[in-house]
């Protein structure tokens, strides 16, 4: 037994299910949508390439912290911790 | 750290447990880690101080377990929770409250069916993220995103912490946390779109 979903709840249902979050109950409602619903069948794409282009960012993101040229500590605030961390290893 | 144990370091691997030499080793990533995370550079630079702080005042329960560059990231991510915490807008929604993000409600009419044309995206995800010019424009979607979904979704991209951490890092339930995730998806689906995909529309 199943209520008919909006494509709206259709999209929310669809992230749910990328989280493995969608219950048996939620399911069927889910798959009769995506069967009849060409328009949400191509956003379900759209979120799966979203994702997969994420995971991939994760590591691009990663490197560009890690790239020589990015943006840079101000010299005054690293004056400032420097100074702190001198002053740390004085006082031990 | 015992005498014997640093002469058997290389010169890098000293320079990495000096403390003195922090600031100049680490003190740039750390920067752009709080940056990527708090996008403002006073905070940034702020919670980079604290942290810093923190791990000189820690450094002699230093195991190394982990190297020391992970160990500060750590104490890093610990001081942006807490700068989040302190200062984040009451984030509680409930799983119906989706519709109260107008950029995803203007997607669907009154009866909740899309009010734009989907169209097909083509390319390969694991293709075009080596492209340049697309990279940048994801980032730049990633970027726009408000401060409140933002920061969960770099959790679970860059940190890569689970939903349970980021929930009680963020100090949110599950349910909101979902929600967080279909709205970033929603909107960066229309960023790309608009942005990428077909640029035209």
């Amino acid at each position: 037994m199943f209520t008919w979903l909006s494509c709206k709840r259709y999209s929310q249902r669809s992230s749910r299910k990328l989280d493995g979050q969608l219950s048996l109950v939620e399911l069927p409602g889910y798959w009769f949508h995506h069967v009849i619903c060409y328009t949400c069948r191509r956003m379900t794409r759209h979120f799966g390439f979203i994702d997969s282009v994420s995971q991939c960012l994760g590591d691009c993101m990663e490197e560009e912290l890690s790239a020589p040229g990015g943006d840079t500590l101000s010299p005054e605030k690293s004056r400032q911790i420097q100074a702190m961390l001198e002053k740390q290893n004085s006082t031990e | 750290m015992s005498d014997t144990a640093k002469k058997d370091m290389s010169e890098e691997e000293a320079a990495e447990f000096d403390p003195a030499r922090w600031l100049e080793l680490y003190g740039d990533y750390l920067y752009r880690y709080a940056f990527l995370h708090l996008r403002n550079r006073e905070s940034a630079e702020d919670v980079v101080q604290d942290a810093f702080l923190s791990a000189h005042k820690a450094w002699d329960r230093f195991e190394r377990k982990s190297t020391v560059k992970t160990w500060l990231v750590s104490i890093l991510r610990n001081k942006i929770v807490d700068y989040v915490r302190k200062n984040r807008k009451v984030q509680t929604v409930s799983y119906d409250g989706v519709g109260q993000d107008s950029a995803v409600d203007e997607s669907f009419n009154a009866m909740g069916v899309w009010n734009e044309f989907l169209g097909e995206w083509e390319g390969n995800p694991e293709v075009l993220i080596e492209q340049q010019a697309f990279l940048e424009r994801i980032k730049t979607c990633v970027k726009g995103l408000p401060d409140t979904l933002r920061q969960p979704f770099v959790m679970r991209l860059v940190d890569e912490l689970s939903t349970e951490e980021i929930c009680e890092n963020l100090g949110i339930t599950p349910n909101n946390f979902w929600v967080i995730l279909y709205r970033s998806r929603m909107r960066l689906r229309k960023c790309l779109d608009k942005n990428w995909f077909h640029p035209a529309k």
